[in-house]
This record gives C-alpha cells, structure tokens and sequence, in this order.
C-alpha cells in the first residue's frame, strides 16, 4: 500500500515537473528565432500560440510585448507587459520596458493605481497570488504543526511561537485576501485605437470630454453593454466604446 | 583526608553566607557624599565629579544640582562591596566630568538621591575656576587650537571657508571636535588633514578641519568657540624612559597597547568665538526672479537629440556651476505653447571641493515632448546673480538651440490629456535602448503545471488541518487509553472478541465446551463494551444489565437470543442443535452491536 502510494506520488511529480514537451520549446525557440531576425509577425504568431497552451506565463506575454513594441504597436505592447508584470511584479525588464513603451504614447498616461492596503502590507504589489498562497500554505503548515506539537509536549516557548504563527498568518491570510481582491476585482483598460473620444455618458450623442490616445492606461470602474467607464486622469469618469480598448 | 575536603567547599560557602547574613543589617545605614579631584582648575581643564551613595548594593542615578557653568558628561558608575571585622560595607559610585564653561568660583550644591520614599542630600563643594594658560606664548603649550575664517564680512550665501586648528606636541588620544553652528550652512570640506609646523623652535603636530559656510541671514552672526576635548598625556610622563626605547624604533611605544599605565588627563580646548557681518542683497537694480544666487555663476544647456518625431522625446539639460550655495537654484523654464510640452524631473546637485572651496554643479532635466513638427528653436535661458568680483548684479545665459521635428503619426489635440497630468518621469531621459526578449527555457516549461494553480495551493491550505485533526483524535485515543482501563477494555473489546471467536472457528471444536466459549467471549464483550462484569452474568442477568444501556430493543433481543442458544447447546445432547452456527451468528451480531449507537 505504502509502495503504491509512493510510486503514484513520484509519477504525479514528475508528470507535473516534465510537463512541457519538446514540441512547445521547438516552438519557443522558432519564435525567439523570428523575433532575433526581425520577423516580427511570425514571431508573434508563435508566442500567441505558445499563450494558448500556457496564458498566465509572464515571460511569453513579456516577449510578445516585446514584438509587438518592435512593430510600433505600443498599445498592445503595454496591454502584454501588464499581463506580464501581473505575473512578475518584480521582473526589471518588465518595469523597464513597459516603461519604455509608455514613453512612446502619446498621453503618456499610466492611471494604475496602488491598493491602499499596501500602505500596511507594503509587499502587496511585489508578489503574486500564487506566491502568496504558497507563503499562507508553509505559514499554515508550520502553525498546524506547533498546533500538534502541542498535544505531546507543552512549553512556554511552543505556546510563544504558535502565537506568533498565528498572527503572521492572520498577516498572511489578509495579504493574500487583498492581493486576490487586486487580481480579481482591479481592471486596467489600455486605450487601442490612435484617437479615443471619451465620452460623459454611455450615448455617442453625449458630450466628448476628453480625447484618449493609444497606449494610455486607465483604470476600469464600471461596464454597460458595450460601454465601458473609465478612470480619467482628473479623477472623473467617461465612457468609451469597448472595442476601442484592450483588457 | 577526602572526606574532610569534600566537606571543606560547603562549609566554608556556608561560613560565608552566616558572615553575610551577621553582616547584612550593616547595610541599612544608607548616606550619599560627594568628592572632586581638585578644587581649582582652568578653563582647559576637566573636573571629575565623584557620588558615593553608602549602604546600598544598587542604587538609582542621583539628581544632580542644577549647573549651568559647566558641560556635564557621564562617566559611569561601579560598586563595591567591603567586610571588615564582620561589618559588610556596600556603596555605588557614580562619577561625572565637569567641563567648566566660564572663570569664577562655583558652588556645587547638594546631590540628591530619592530611596525607598527617603531624600538623601550631600554637602555642597566649592571650586575655583582660573583663566587658560593662554598667557604662555605658543611654543611653550603643549596644545593649543585656532579658528581662521576666509572673510569677516560676507553677502548673504556667499561662501566662507572656516578652519579649525589643533596644535600638540605631546601624546593625546580621544581628541573629539564639538563646533556648535546656527544661521550658517555648514559642508565639510574634504577630509581632515594633519601636518606638521615648527612655532618658535617647537614641533607641533596640526590637525586641520575644514569648512565652507554659507550664511542664511542678514546681519552680525556669530560663530561660537568650538571645544576640543581629548585626553593629554601628563608631563613627566612622557620624559619617562619607557622600557627599550632606546633599542627600539620611535613611536613603537606611542601604540596605545603599551601605555597602560601612563596618566592620561581630560583636556578641553576651546577656540574663540567670531563674528561674522553679513549683508543684505542690495534692492537697486536687483533683477526680477533673482533668488538668492551668488556668483560668478555659469549656465550650460545641452540637448541630447537635434532630430526627432512628433510625440518623441528629447532630454534637454541645464546646468549651473559655481562656488554657491545651489540648494535653492531653481531655473524658470518658459512656456512653449504650440511647439513642446515641457516636463521636469527632480534637479540633481553635485558639491566637491575644488582648490579649498566647495564647488557646486546643478542639474536640471527636462523632457520636451514637440507637439508640431519642423524647426524649432529653444529659447536662451538666463540666470541672474549677485557677482562679488564686480560687487553688482549680474547673469549668464545659454545659447539658444534648435530641433528639426518631423511628422509623427498622430498628433495631440485640445482635447488631450493637459500637460499638468502627472508624468512617470523615472525612466532614465536619453532614451534607453529595449530590453531582450526573455530566453531561458526553465522560464517557459511549466505550462499547465498543477503547482501553478491557485485552486490547488487554496486545496493544500486545508491539509495541515486535517491531519492535525487525525493526529488529535490518534493521539487522543492513545493516550485516554492509557490512562482510562475502562475506555482501553471498550476500545479493544470488538477486536479482542473478534480475534477469540475466529479463533474458536478455526479451531472447530464441537458441542457444549464450543458452545460455553462462544457465551464466554460474548460476555466478556459485553462487559468490557458497557462497563459491567460479563463473564459471571446469566442471560437474565445480562438482560437487566443491557437494558441500563441504550442499546436498541432489537440488538438486546438478539444478544439474548444467541446467549439463550449457547446455553442450550452447552446443556442439552448434541444432536438437537446445529452448534456451527454459533461463531458465525456471534461474529455477526459483533459487528451489528459494534455499529449500533448507545
């Protein structure tokens, strides 16, 4: 029983690690290959292929980023760095090059804006949830063990450090809970057309307020039909179409 | 012999502990007193402040009079403890180091310490403070210090370069600089230097410490005496043959390691105060905008890119350099409507010191942004100053520069986002190159990794939980079995009468002895499992018993039942019953009774 348990745990690890075929990084080094030469469209086509299979990688969303900054598309250059900083906060070249491309906008607008949880939880936007519920998951881990520690042998300095377990993952737990508010509930909408009328209302006859263009970067409030409300840099809101902008 | 020193250590630590305890109401006598080590000084020298509180073990830091003639420093505090003739004497000691500030007699008055709801007060000292030996003339003290200040009338935020001297020719160690400093601004000049200089036929050794000064405000300010304090090695000392120094290089003994012993004494120099007259900027012909620069002053424009599109951005760089103060420079940058959008990033400021007087370099950076394209021309930027070599006002200016702006592909309207949005300006402004495309295989393999799910890692959350609580209730059950006989017997009743019935079935023994174990073992199961002697019950008796549990009717009637078969066989001739039956039937009602709810 005990064999059979182990030898199924070994084959779930290894399927899990092994995961990647040759076939996907034959594909990932074609479209590295494309985008070294300056075949931009191809190596496009490959990494949005390779998305497919894999959506939440950074890295593949940061290179299509990267093609699509080399064919002059800023705006859908930005809307991939954003997936990718999503995934990899702390990631320089992403910084760097999100950076970059908003320079080459013309509003040079980034409205994204820090949860005000992280004036506390100052590490917020420096992981993701994944790695957060891997902390919660060892924090978890050591507490429930001092938990059971506790039944065989009792001491001031156990009861201590359960405490402290305890609190850190209270700490942890609403850390992760904010970060996954930040993921679910926090929306950014990157202007795609070169013109975008900004409208006060949700009709095509109510007034133009301001006049967007591509590669800004507003935050989400609301979304009616094809309607969707933004964030305006002066704090107020206005509508756009939603096929004007890139989520 | 062993027996008497293995004795010897108790006794003698009990002999101490009875001399002690004779020995302690000695401690009740609580007093405090004060010493100095000298009663006259001069204005260099250090008075040490000695507080002995008697008849205590430990004690609270005494309240010191109020002394507004002298710089008080602590020095620490010891205690000691004496015996002599059986009487145990304790006190704490508290020592402090007197600098006197001013020439006088001064009383010291009474210390003051507060125990256990009692004031203890010591008697006031008197002291008599003298001149310095300044009268000497400068080759025959031992240590002396200077200020020399470059000019005594300055305009305000002009620079002033102040240098404190400290000559010595003996050995000193501890040498510390207090130069208290108000309405100035105060940037070091470079590192302390030290020297050597021959004042009439002595050597002394200089150590130099410099200063640029820049006045904050108009008038008389002044610059109080600044105090060396250090300890100096006391005369004879040094005349002092010390051991091979005549074999051995000079200096060798100089290593504070090997001056243990030698008597060292506090020393505190102080350095005359100045004044300095600063004046005003004079209102005539003071030009429009001029904040408070002092000159000469230069201006330098740069501009990183002659040739851009439309929407592109160019760095655009202007600095100032000079010998003023430049933490206030600012440069007005004009408005060019229709041709840039100007944003301005934080101003770097650079000071070095460049042939003894702080030089400062100001950076300001600008990103324009041209909203049209075709030649455009930036304006010449002027600064103006107060020029103290033409004692008059005066400024620099930059040429003016121009861009070639082409055509970009779209243009800002009125619309647009207004230039008083807030910009990220953090990206280094010459226009950095983009970073590579990210190529490491191991960063692409995981796709469709399970780890990499948040479902399954908010899963695994629970797990600890669950074997905490299956380690809780295992290791529960063990240990009331251990300590509950009673709950151990329930525990293991099924088990142990199961093993006994299957036992017996194997074994195929026949009639009445089969028929009295299958009853004996099912009795003892009921008892170990409801708490009662079973073995020596009747079916009757066994009725009664069930019947003070709750166990259901049916599960009864079928414990009698079998217990009622079993006593049959084991009674009546073998050939009216089919006896097989019973293990099987017994085995079954186990589990059944197992299962079943109290």
């Amino acid at each position: 029983m005990k064999a059979l348990f182990f030898s199924v745990l070994v084959l779930f690890i290894f399927c899990d690690t092994a995961w990647a075929d040759t076939g996907i990084l034959r594909e990932l080094a074609e479209s590295n290959r494309s985008y070294e030469e300056g075949r931009l469209e191809e190596a496009r086509e490959g990494y949005q292929r390779l998305l497919k299979n894999n959506p939440t990688n950074g890295h593949l969303h940061y290179n299509l980023g990267n093609a699509w900054f080399g064919s002059g598309n800023y705006a859908k250059a930005i809307q991939h760095y954003l997936k990718a900083q999503k995934q990899l906060p702390r990631d320089e070249d992403v910084e760097a090059n999100l950076s970059l491309a908003l320079r080459k906008t013309v509003d040079i607008w980034d409205g994204r804006q820090t949860s005000p949880a992280s004036a506390i939880l100052f590490w917020l936007h420096d992981y993701t949830l994944l790695e957060h519920l891997q902390a919660l998951g060892l924090l978890n881990l050591l507490f429930w063990m001092t938990h059971g520690l506790r039944l065989v042998r009792s001491g001031e300095s156990l009861s201590k450090a359960r405490q402290i377990l305890l609190g850190v993952l209270i700490l942890g737990a609403l850390s992760t809970g904010a970060r996954w508010q930040l993921e679910s509930g926090y929306e950014v909408a990157v202007v795609k057309e070169i013109n975008v009328d900004v409208y006060s209302g949700e009709e095509k006859t109510d007034k133009v307020i301001l006049q967007l263009h591509a590669g800004a970067i507003l935050p989400v409030v609301d979304r009616r039909g094809e309607w969707i409300e933004l964030e305006l840099p002066d704090s107020k809101t206005g509508w756009v179409l939603e096929q004007t902008v890139l989520r | 012999m062993k027996r008497t020193a293995k004795y010897f250590y108790p006794l003698l630590l009990l002999a101490l502990l009875g001399i002690l305890s004779l020995a302690s109401p000695a401690l009740a006598s609580v007093n405090i007193s004060t010493t100095i080590d000298r009663t006259h000084l001069t204005l260099e020298d250090a008075l040490t402040l000695s507080v002995k509180v008697n008849g205590v073990r430990e004690s609270a830091e005494p309240t010191l009079p109020p002394l507004p003639d002298f710089k008080i420093e602590f020095q620490g505090s010891s205690s000691s403890v004496q015996i002599i003739n059986g009487v145990m004497n304790s006190s704490v000691t508290f020592r402090y180091l007197l600098f006197p500030n001013n020439e006088g007699t001064f009383v010291i008055g009474g210390v003051r310490l507060i125990r256990e709801g009692k004031s203890y007060v010591s008697p006031s000292l008197t002291v008599e403070v003298n001149p310095p030996s300044s009268t000497l003339p400068d080759g025959e003290k031992d240590i002396f210090a200077e200020v020399i200040v470059s000019k005594t009338t300055a305009y305000l935020q002009e620079q002033i370069t102040l240098t404190y001297r400290f000559y010595r020719k003996v050995q000193v160690r501890n040498l510390s600089l207090d130069a208290p400093l108000e309405h100035f601004r105060r940037v070091p000049l470079g590192q302390p230097t030290e020297t050597g200089k021959i004042i009439n036929g002595a050597r002394y050794y200089v150590s130099e410490i410099y200063y640029a000064l820049f006045p904050l405000q108009a008038g008389v300010l002044k610059i109080p005496g600044a105090n060396f304090q250090m300890d100096v090695l006391k005369r004879g000392h040094e005349s002092r043959r010390s051991f091979g120094s005549g074999h051995l290089p000079n200096g060798m003994f100089d290593n504070p390691f090997f001056s243990d012993g030698a008597n060292f004494e506090r020393k505190i120099i102080r350095t005359r105060p100045i004044e300095i007259t600063v004046l005003p900027f004079p209102e005539e012909n003071q030009p429009t905008g001029f904040n408070n620069l002092v000159g000469p002053v230069s201006i330098h424009s740069e501009l990183k890119q002659n040739i851009l599109t439309t929407g592109d951005t160019a760095t655009w760089i202007l600095t100032l350099k000079g010998h003023a103060d430049m933490t206030e420079a600012t440069v007005d940058m004009q408005e060019m409507p229709g041709q840039f959008k100007i944003y301005k990033d934080q101003p770097v400021l650079e000071e070095k010191t460049v042939n003894g007087l702080l030089e400062g370099t100001k950076a300001f950076v600008f990103a324009l942004i041209p909203t049209s394209a075709g030649n455009l021309t930036l304006p010449s930027v002027t600064i103006n100053f107060w020029d103290t070599e033409k004692m008059a006002y005066s400024s620099a200016s930059t040429e003016s520069s121009s861009l070639t702006v082409k055509p970009g592909t779209h243009q800002p309207s009125a619309n647009s986002l207004t230039k008083s949005t807030p910009r990220p300006l953090s990206q280094n402004l010459n226009g950095p190159e983009l970073l590579p495309i990210h190529t490491r295989q191991d960063l692409f393999d995981r796709a469709g990794s399970l780890f990499l799910s948040p479902g399954f890692w908010v899963g695994i959350l629970f797990i600890p939980m669950f074997c905490y609580m299956f380690f809780k209730s295992f290791y529960g059950n063990r240990i009331k079995m251990k300590q509950d006989k009673v709950f151990a017997r329930k525990q293991k009743a099924y088990s142990k009468a199961s093993k006994r019935l299957k036992d017996l079935e194997q074994h195929q023994e026949t009639g009445s002895s089969n028929a009295r174990e299958v009853s004996l073992i099912f009795r003892e199961y009921l008892g170990d499992r409801f708490e009662f002697q079973g073995t020596a019950l009747t079916p009757e008796e066994v009725d009664n018993r069930l019947r003070g549990v709750t166990l259901a009717e049916e599960h009864i009637a079928t414990v009698l039942d079998l217990l009622s078969k079993c006593q049959t066989v084991e009674f009546a001739p073998s050939d009216l019953l089919h006896e097989d039956n019973l293990v099987v039937e017994s085995l079954s009602l186990l589990s059944k009774l197992e299962n079943a709810k109290e």
